[in-house]
């Protein structure tokens, strides 16, 4: 002990001059001026120091995203170029109709849409010429994944380069802020590549597998692109249930079903009770079920546009079941938790069909959602 | 922060090294500091003593600020769950249940062969991924 006070001694802690007390002051002093001039620029550049690795990460699985897409449509192709058409197809956008005169703009953005999923449907057929509607189902969505990431990777890279050139500390907060949503989503879809690729169901699936085990068993027809109902009988009541085709990765038309069975077919449902699975908060269990009333339908509002439309103009009470789970359990394969959230669903509708059909009336049972490795 | 995320593997141990040296360094030296200025208030030398105890603060502080930052470094490699994908078969009509290693090309509700109990279809009911271990 008494050696170390005499270094100390040496080099002036506690000393009689007392040199290390000064040297702090100093060290203070500039600390403090440095931090009030360029204080924001230094926390500006040891976040965006920060956000440099989540670009990186993000490149790196838009990257893995692209190989997952090139290796699974090489599969199902013979021919050679495959990559520049990938390439070509991850780049497709869409832009969304004015609304400068909203009326009548969700037919348009219904019309771009379609023509948007048609135009990739084509592409994909035409590379993989061997792949069965299933699989192209499931390489079209992997494609969707695929353009998902390389968009979050440029928004993201274009934010950041841009907070790099102004050392702006409020656009670098604003990115900062909202890195850890886009990650998340980024890891989450990540995680649907695989289900996607070997056709195991995903979370968002609930709903689609609630009207799967109401249908099993009975005959199903087609009603629209990708959709499919099947008349059955439930406790005494007649229900046509409407899903998508599974078990490729289809979402279908059920807004397109709804309004054909009543308007074309001539049904006139006492209820339509829509099941689809819904984001929950934190803290709130997963596949926990809640009910409600409206169209529980998600996206950019088309279907739940229309199918509002077709209820309001027959009079017909819309039922929402929906059963609860994070946007990351949403995309990735389906957990434990979602089936019994499902059972339970299933459990509710028949209860609702109690109370609001009578016995001998007629409804309609909606399971909304993506379908892949779900069939009927 | 930023500069424990030099690439090049190499570098980066090196890098990695020479930083957790330097840490601990600091951080034993702001121990002696403290024990110093304890002893200093102990024979009534409060300007010594105070000097001291700054220095060992502000030493302790940034040690570990340095140390926190090594733990939370970049590309460390966390525990993970270890997850395999099963798949459940339920009969129809029995409680005939089995779970067993998930196969591709199952898919839910699925028709998968005939009961051995009672002979009718079996059905795979459940898809999900479940936890083995940690890795
Ligand atoms: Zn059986």
């Amino acid at each position: 002990m008494l050696s170390i006070q005499l270094v100390l001694s040496e080099i002036g802690v506690g000393g009689e001059g007392d040199n290390i007390s000064t040297v702090l002051q100093i060290v203070f002093l500039t600390f403090f001026i440095v931090m009030m001039t360029y204080g924001q620029k230094i926390q500006a550049w040891m976040m965006l120091k920060n956000i440099s690795l989540s670009v990186e990460r993000l490149r790196r699985m838009r990257d893995e995203a692209r190989i997952h897409a090139v290796r699974y449509l090489k599969e199902y192709s013979d021919r050679s170029d495959v990559e520049p058409i990938l390439d070509r197809i991850l780049q497709y956008f869409w832009i969304q109709p004015t609304s400068l005169d909203p009326t009548g703009i969700v037919g348009k953005i219904e019309h771009i849409l379609n023509l948007r999923d048609e135009r990739i449907r084509e592409e994909v057929a035409a590379i993989a010429s061997k792949a069965n509607p299933i699989q192209i189902s499931n390489i079209e969505n992997v494609i969707e994944i695929g353009i998902s990431m390389d968009q979050i990777y440029r928004i993201v890279r274009h934010f950041y380069e841009f907070g790099k050139k102004t050392k702006s500390i409020f656009i670098v907060y604003q990115l900062e802020a909202q890195l850890p949503f886009i990650l998340q989503e980024a890891e989450a879809l990540m995680g649907a590549l695989t289900a996607f690729e070997n056709c195991q169901p995903i979370g968002d699936g609930a709903g689609a597998l609630v009207a799967a085990r109401f249908m099993y068993g009975a005959e199903k027809h087609r009603i629209a692109k990708d959709t499919v109902y099947a008349d059955v009988i439930i406790d005494g009541r007649t229900v046509s249930v409407i899903k998508a085709e599974g078990p490729g990765g289809n979402v279908g038309k059920p807004d397109q079903a709804i309004a054909r069975l009543i308007e074309e077919y001539g049904r006139r449902p006492s209820i339509i009770v829509m099941v689809d699975a819904a984001l929950k908060l934190e803290g709130e269990e997963t596949g926990e079920v809640a009910e409600g009333v409206g169209a529980a339908i998600g996206g950019i509002g088309v279907e739940k546009f229309r199918i509002e439309e077709v209820a309001k103009k027959y009079g017909i009470p819309l039922y929402a079941v929906v059963i609860k789970q994070s946007l990351k359990e949403a995309i990735s394969p389906m957990n434990r938790k979602i089936y019994d959230g499902v059972y339970e669903a299933i459990e509710r509708i028949k209860r609702i069909i109690r109370e609001k059909i009578p016995v001998g009336g007629y409804g309609i049972i909606v399971g909304v959602g993506n379908t892949v490795g779900i069939g009927q | 922060m930023g500069i424990l995320s030099a690439s090049g593997n190499r570098n980066r141990n090196i890098v990695l090294a020479v930083y957790l040296l330097i840490s601990v360094i600091i951080l034993l030296f702001s121990i002696l500091f403290l024990i110093q200025a304890i002893q200093a208030y102990s024979f009534y030398q409060y300007e010594r003593g105070f000097s001291l105890l700054l220095t060992g603060v502000v030493g302790l502080a940034l040690s570990l600020y340095m140390l926190s930052v090594y733990m939370k470094r970049p590309g460390l490699i966390r525990r993970r769950e270890l997850r395999k994908m099963v798949t459940v078969v339920e009969c129809i009509s029995c409680d005939y249940r089995n779970k067993r290693e998930y196969s591709y090309g199952d898919y839910v509700l699925k028709e998968h062969g005939e009961c051995p109990v009672c002979g009718k279809k079996v059905v795979v009911t459940e898809i999900y991924p479940e936890v083995v271990g940690k890795k």
